[in-house]
């Protein structure tokens, strides 16, 4: 058999806002809204590169929700591009980007196949003039899709097996509780099957859940586009050599990436001295970023005497104009997106908890409500103002149990250090 | 804390003024009004929290007394430790706190020792008199209120009231349920707008699909308008192009028309006419030329003929050149010898006066035989050098003689010196021998008298002791009596007399010695008096010496005896000396002395007479040896002065044989020698001066003759001539005919030259007439008319061929060649320029019309396509997202803080409930404690709501009651009970401050008075109590109910 090679990417979301960045300047906003584009115009050069033989694309290119035509557009240049050089292109749909989800009409170049949503279909690849794959797939006819569709799937005789096949689905493999279950199946449903390489979509984060007969691979996204989304993104380049064995290798094709860094202000003493640790930690960011943007979450934690002065109002939000500032012009730019404070103060909970005045019954109440289910849920109550509110029902997600204790500790904290300042011990 | 002390140093009517050994418990300040109790408890709460503003409007108390303004207050704490506080108004105001070890601290060492107490609650619980005591609003001052509400909170100064205040403001920032302006509302707004913006862009895109159909349809119409377009432009074009090449068309027939009228010639020489013109031209120059020429040798033969030349000059050219080069050293020779002529006169003379000088005959001949040899010269040095010396001699041995009769004379005078003294010493001439006997006698004397003297006290003792003897011989001794003590006091006397004496004559040195030795000699005589009776009668031998006596006396009498022989043996012996010695008896010691002085007197005499006899004698030999010298040198003398005499006559008859003056000394004739040298060398230049005179002559009359023998040659000769004016015209003409021969030379060469052009000339000449006639041969013509007539047709004939090509080729280029050029030929053959223009206009028009058309359905596809790429490029959307997203996280983030804040005040709020349920009646119990003593049990409890800033009593009866509805009197116990009760709860947690009074006791009946007291005394166990008064009454209450109480009366007068 001829030995050929495919890309298999996933979860383009393409034109989708990045989610979680609270202030961006004019510069980072051009750069966020063209990287989804970047990364996936990056994974078309490779596959005109490396002159593959045809790319998967599993599902979620776009999110319909958006009706974002740019998205459309782009994606079909794109495929355009690749038609061009006479690679050949598959697509199911996902839940962000079902069949019957909205999209304008238009006309996909010649080699371009997408899979129906009513049954599963299969198209036999060529390579000059011999048949070299078989390609079952299917997209989301709707977003609701709940149920196993590994089960429309034909389960492939060993024997009779003489082609390399292909299975592509968007699906949540296993019990992955970080995305929502749409079309949930097990690693089992698939290796029934006996296909060669299951292409598949849907969770973010890149893994190889099987790496021998069949290879089942999440690609992952090509770009993070939220803070948890961290770390190298890309696709996977599949060659398959004249025995019909897969190997598969990752390329990163992100254009901007998502760096979240803790920071500990344990041995911190000065502002002056978190922001030296800050241009550190940029450094280092800028370095492991491949000379790529990048956009930095820093998460402050521990305890000490910077607490205090950074948990005025103003501080941080100072720290952070100062240090983007210095960034402004750099072609590779490091945003710090945000400064998480999760820091406390140097308290004694302890001896405090002791005391015998009004700040022991202050400390002993904070207890209680960040304890007791009920006294807590009273405490939910003095939000509703905000969170009953019409726009506030509307925009803002209500608070989990651990959000609000983590609240409660801070509150806790401010009121600490309004009354009593630095002088805790 | 408590007072110890305070020190005002100047602070309205005190002025250094000390209150010293204040009490821990209370002390009473009494004096009447205006006695200054309300200025000490200014000066106590200025001191601890400064002084106010001149602008604030209070009493400043400025030192009316003197000192400056301010003072100290020494306070102790728990433990006993002393710290003084201390404040002055000048400066900075602030505060010094002096530690016991005396280090100093400030307003925040102040505020630890006042336990953070600051003014307000100083102020209001612990220092105050009946106006703030009746003014409940000073309870409820902020500060006081948190204090009270946070008494033992550990909060340190902080408000809690404030802190809850801050936290609703920071949170009313981040949002608010009515408002716009809070972020997050803000936020709320800007989603919502970006939201409605996103729905515009969706409907937007949903017509891209509509857009796209018309886009299609449109792009259809307009290709097949555009076809239609271009056939109508080519015949457009093709119309355009035959009226383009009418002109040509009509040109091409008209050339060939005037073609056939031109006759042919078969060939025509290529520019014939311009050649033709060209060697016509050269012909007409060479002529010319050579007609110049032959002008310019008539020219010449005539100047030749002109020209004539001196040959004789010619031929003395060397000769007169050799006279022009000699011409400047004839005139200098003319010019210089009248000078030479005037030095050789001046010469001359000066060499007659300078012969005069030596000597009045002398001339030139004397002056050539006068030998100025050196020999010569150092014969008249050695002449003069022998009469010097011959003087010299002279002089010196005249000297030496001098010399010796100066001496001779001193010696004569001395001589008679010594006579003189000899003469009056010769006359005490005395006997040798007596004196030398005299004076052994007297030696005798001398020696013999002590032995006399010394034999008759010898005697006398023996005398005495004879008397004693015969005294104690019947009786027993007598006790001697004592030696006298009154000499001694005499001479003590004595010598103290002297010294006042000597002290009155200012010499008491010698007083006080003289006192000394008085009294030592007193003491010496005291001594030697009892010795001499110890000695003399020494006890218990009383009775065996008057046996001894007896023998004794006996003794006493032989040795008398032996004694008085010797005494008269000396005598004698004394007595014959004294004889010798010219003396009647025998002397006394001083007369021997006298004798003695005398008798070397005399000795000495005669040895001054020994010595001046021997000066004499020296004397009178000096003198003879001097005579002797004399002689001698006189003769001596006597023969140099012949010797000189002799030297001067030899030198006269020197100068005489020379002929010189015989008067002259040496040193003339040397000085006359340097004037014969001048002489002869004035002599020697006369001489030179002559030989070039005569040279210079010569050489004038070679240089002259030479001059007129040339002048001869030259046939110029003539009686009288200026050598220079005759000279200077013969070079010129010399000069003259020189110049004239070479400008004949030149005018050959000329002449030659020019022959050889003109031949030239005629030859280039028959070359160009025999080119024009072959050039008039090949234009086919017989003369030069017919050759012009020839051209102008070639030239015609040709002109007209080119026009009917170029016509042909502007209509091809048109056209196209080939067929395509036929058939326009054709069509222009069979049209008119009418007809043609006509359908010209037609299709212009239509097309016009297909243009416009086509435009407008571009525009409407632009509009179409520029819609779609709108929608395509639509990048808002994207944006938009983006910046919904990145509001979203903010107001996530803002939601945060938002709720923190509020959890924040929720929780603070529920914890002060707390707090005030649980721990603040220690504030109102000990108020109550105190109110119910005071109001004698009336009333029974005070009440605190949380939520209200009120406070209600209740009587025992329960009913409650609001504060207006108590008495003026209640009202202040109240008042006072709160205090106390936050002054026992404050004192509970923190250090516990002295507390002031200023008479707050006076609207109290005398039962709650009393009670009022107690309460102090109460209070007085825990802080340190200051009572200001000006009612003895309320002193003497206090002071029964608190007998270890002080007072202190501050009338200062």
């Amino acid at each position: 058999m001829k030995p050929f090679s495919f890309i298999h990417t996933a979860d383009l979301h393409l034109d989708s806002p990045f989610k979680g960045i609270s202030e961006v300047n004019e510069e980072i906003s051009s750069e966020l809204t063209e990287a989804t584009f970047k990364a996936f115009n990056k994974i078309i050069d490779l596959g005109i590169e490396k002159q593959i033989d045809f790319l998967l694309i599993a599902g979620d290119i776009y999110d319909g929700g958006d009706r974002s035509l740019r998205a459309q557009l782009r994606f079909r240049d794109g495929l355009k591009r690749l038609s061009d050089a006479g690679i050949k292109a598959f697509i199911v749909h996902g839940n962000h980007d079902p069949l019957d989800g909205w999209s304008v009409n238009l006309d996909w170049p010649k080699n371009v196949h997408i899979f129906k949503g009513k049954s599963v279909e299969k198209v036999s690849v060529e390579k000059d003039g011999e048949e070299i794959a078989q390609i079952y797939g299917i997209s989301f006819h709707n977003r609701e899709i709940k149920t196993n569709l590994t089960n429309k799937y034909p389960k492939m005789s060993q024997s009779k097996k003489a082609l390399f096949s292909i299975g592509m689905l968007h699906c949540n493999v296993g019990t992955n509780t970080e995305h929502e279950p749409y079309a949930p199946c097990t690693l089992q449903d698939l290796i029934i099957r006996n296909f060669d390489y299951w292409a598949l979509g849907h969770v973010h984060k890149k893994a190889i859940i099987n790496e021998d007969n069949p290879l089942v691979i999440y690609p992952g996204n090509p770009q993070g586009l939220h803070p948890r989304e961290t770390g190298a993104r890309g696709c996977f380049l599949v060659n398959v050599d004249e025995k019909g064995e897969p190997t598969a290798e990752f390329i990163e094709v992100d254009s901007m990436r998502w760096f979240v860094e803790e920071l500990s202000i344990d041995a911190l003493h000065t502002e002056q001295e978190l922001i030296s640790k800050l241009h550190n930690y940029i450094e280092k960011i800028r370095k492991e970023a491949m000379g790529r943007p990048s956009i930095c979450r820093i998460i402050l934690t521990g305890r000490g005497a910077l607490h205090s002065s950074i948990a005025r109002k103003g501080v941080l939000d100072d720290v952070l104009k100062d240090i983007r500032e210095n960034e402004e012009g750099e072609k590779q730019f490091v945003w710090i997106e945000s400064i998480e404070d999760y820091t406390n103060p140097e308290i004694d909970w302890k001896s405090l908890l002791e005391r015998k005045d009004f700040i022991g019954d202050l400390v002993k109440l904070f207890e209680e409500f960040s304890h007791d289910e009920n006294k807590m849920a009273e405490l939910k109550d003095s939000l509703d103002p905000l969170f009953t509110s019409p726009s506030g029902r509307k925009l803002l997600e209500s608070i989990d149990d651990e959000h609000f204790r983590y609240l409660i500790k801070k509150a806790e904290a401010l009121c600490l250090d309004k009354l009593i300042g630095g002088k805790f011990t | 804390m408590k007072f110890e002390e305070i020190y005002i140093d100047g602070f309205g009517i005190f002025h250094n003024y000390h209150i010293k050994n204040l009490t821990p418990g209370l002390t009473i300040f009494i004096g009447p009004n205006e006695a200054g109790k309300s200025t000490i408890l200014s000066f106590q709460k200025r001191i601890l929290f400064g002084f106010p503003d001149r602008r604030s409007g209070l009493n400043l108390y400025p030192p009316l007394a003197g000192g400056n303004h301010g003072g100290r207050l020494i306070i102790s704490n728990a433990d006993n430790t002393r710290y003084t506080i201390e404040r002055y108004s000048k400066g900075t105001h602030n505060v010094k706190v002096i530690f016991p070890d005396g280090s100093t601290g400030g307003t925040t060492e102040l505020s630890n020792l006042l336990g953070h107490a600051n003014k307000d609650i100083f102020e209001n619980i612990y220092a105050f008199g009946l106006t703030e005591l009746q003014d409940f609003e000073t309870l409820n001052s902020e500060a006081v209120k948190g204090r009270i509400y946070s008494a033992g909170t550990g909060i340190g100064a902080v408000s809690l009231s404030e802190v809850q205040k801050n936290l609703e403001t920071e949170a009313g920032s981040f949002f608010k349920e009515r408002g716009s302006k809070p972020e997050i509302n803000a936020l709320f707004n800007e989603i919502k707008s970006i939201d409605s913006r996103l729905r515009e862009i969706e409907k937007d895109t949903q017509n891209f699909d509509r857009l796209h159909n018309e886009l299609e349809e449109i792009t259809k119409e307009i290709a097949n308008v555009e076809q239609e377009r271009n056939q109508i432009r080519t015949k457009f074009n093709h119309t355009t192009n035959l009226i383009r090449v009418w002109d040509d068309w009509r040109k091409i027939q008209e050339a060939k028309e005037r073609l056939q009228k031109i006759p042919e010639i078969e060939n025509f020489p290529e520019n014939g006419i311009e050649l033709l013109e060209r060697n016509i031209e050269k012909i007409d120059e060479l002529n010319e030329s050579i007609s110049e020429k032959n002008e310019g040798l008539k020219k010449i033969k005539i100047q030749k003929s002109v020209t004539k030349i001196d040959e004789k000059l010619i031929g003395n050219k060397d000769k007169i050149l050799e006279l022009q080069k000699g011409q400047d050293k004839y005139i200098s020779a003319t010019k210089g010898l009248p000078t030479l002529e005037e030095n050789l006169k001046r010469d001359k003379e000066g060499l007659k006066g300078s012969l005069h000088e030596i000597g009045p005959d002398w001339d030139e001949e004397k002056l050539s035989k006068f030998d100025i040899s050196i020999p010569t010269k150092e014969t008249v040095r050695r002449k003069h050098n022998t009469l010097e010396e011959a003087k010299e001699k002279n002089r010196d041995t005249e000297k030496e003689v001098q010399g010796i009769e100066q001496n001779i004379k001193n010696i004569e005078e001395e001589i008679e010196k010594v006579n003189k003294h000899l003469k009056t010493q010769s006359l005490q001439q005395i006997d040798e021998k007596k004196l030398e006997q005299e004076r052994k006698s007297l030696q005798l004397l001398r020696i013999k008298y002590p032995n006399l003297k010394e034999k008759e006290v010898d005697m006398r003792n023996l005398e005495e002791k004879e008397e004693l003897f015969t005294i104690l011989k019947p009786h027993r001794a007598e006790p001697l009596p004592k030696l006298p003590l009154w000499p001694a006091l005499m001479l003590i006397a004595a010598g103290i007399v002297s010294l006042i004496l000597s002290i009155f004559g200012n010499n008491w040195v010698i007083g006080i010695s003289i006192l000394a030795i008085l009294s030592i000699s007193a003491t010496f005589y005291i001594i030697l008096s009892r010795k001499e009776l110890s000695t003399t009668t020494p006890e218990g031998f009383e009775d065996k010496e008057a046996e001894d006596l007896i023998e004794r006396s006996r003794d006493l009498s032989e040795r008398r005896n032996k004694l008085e022989s010797a005494l008269q043996k000396i005598k004698n012996e004394i007595l014959s000396n004294a004889q010798i010695c010219d003396f009647e008896d025998i002397p006394d010691p001083q007369q021997i002395e006298n004798k003695d002085s005398e008798l070397r007197a005399a000795s000495e005499n005669q040895l001054k007479l020994n010595e001046l006899k021997k000066q004499q004698e020296t004397l009178d030999q000096k003198l003879v040896k001097l005579s002797e010298e004399a002689n001698t040198v006189k003769k001596k003398l006597e023969a140099l002065r012949k010797e000189e005499e002799k030297a001067q006559k030899e030198w006269r008859n020197w100068l005489t044989e020379r002929g010189l003056d015989s008067e002259l000394t040496p040193e003339g004739t040397i000085d006359i020698f340097a004037t014969i040298k001048t002489c002869i060398e004035k002599q020697k230049s006369i001489e030179e001066i002559k030989v070039r005179i005569n040279s210079i002559q010569q050489s004038i009359e070679k240089y002259e003759t030479k001059v007129s023998s040339v002048l001869e040659d030259c046939n110029r000769k003539k009686e009288e001539i200026n050598v220079i004016v005759e000279l200077e015209k013969i070079t010129e003409e010399l000069n003259q005919a020189i110049e004239d021969s070479k400008t004949l030379e030149q005018l050959d060469i000329d002449e030659e030259s020019l022959k050889l052009e003109l031949r030239n000339l005629e030859i280039k000449l028959e070359e160009r007439q025999r080119t024009v006639s072959e050039l008039l041969s090949q234009g086919f013509a017989e003369s030069e008319t017919e050759f012009r007539e020839n051209a102008r047709n070639w030239e015609e004939r040709n002109k007209l061929m080119d026009e009917i090509l170029q016509g042909e080729q502007n209509i091809k280029r048109i056209s196209g060649d080939g067929k395509p050029y036929f058939d326009f030929i054709n069509e222009l053959e069979e049209t008119s320029p009418e007809d043609l223009e006509e359908k010209e206009l037609q299709l212009k028009e239509r097309l016009e019309e297909i243009e416009n058309n086509l435009s407008e359905l571009r525009e409407k596809r632009g509009g179409i396509a520029k819609e779609i790429e709108q929608i395509e490029r639509g990048e808002e959307g994207s944006f938009l997202r983006m910046e919904k997203t990145v509001k979203m996280q903010k107001l996530k983030k803002n939601s945060d803080e938002w709720s923190i804040l509020t959890l924040a005040r929720t929780i603070m709020g529920k914890a002060i409930e707390k707090y005030e349920q649980e721990r603040q009646p220690g504030v109102i119990k000990e108020a109550q404690s105190f109110f119910s003593k005071m109001t004698l049990g009336r009333y029974s409890r005070i009440y605190a709501p949380l939520d209200e800033a009120k406070i209600y009593v209740e009587d025992k009866d329960g009913r409650r009651k609001d504060i207006q509805d108590l008495s003026r009197g209640t009202a202040e116990q109240l008042y006072l009970s709160l205090r106390f009760g936050f002054v026992r709860e404050f004192s509970k947690r923190a250090e516990s401050l002295p507390i002031v009074f200023d008479d707050i006791l006076v609207n109290f009946d005398p039962k709650r008075f009393r009670a009022a007291c107690e309460a102090i005394k109460e209070l007085a166990k825990t802080n340190q109590i200051l009572y200001f008064t000006c009612h003895p009454e309320s002193v003497n209450l206090l002071a029964e109910i608190m007998p270890d109480s002080k007072i202190i009366d501050i009338n200062v007068d």
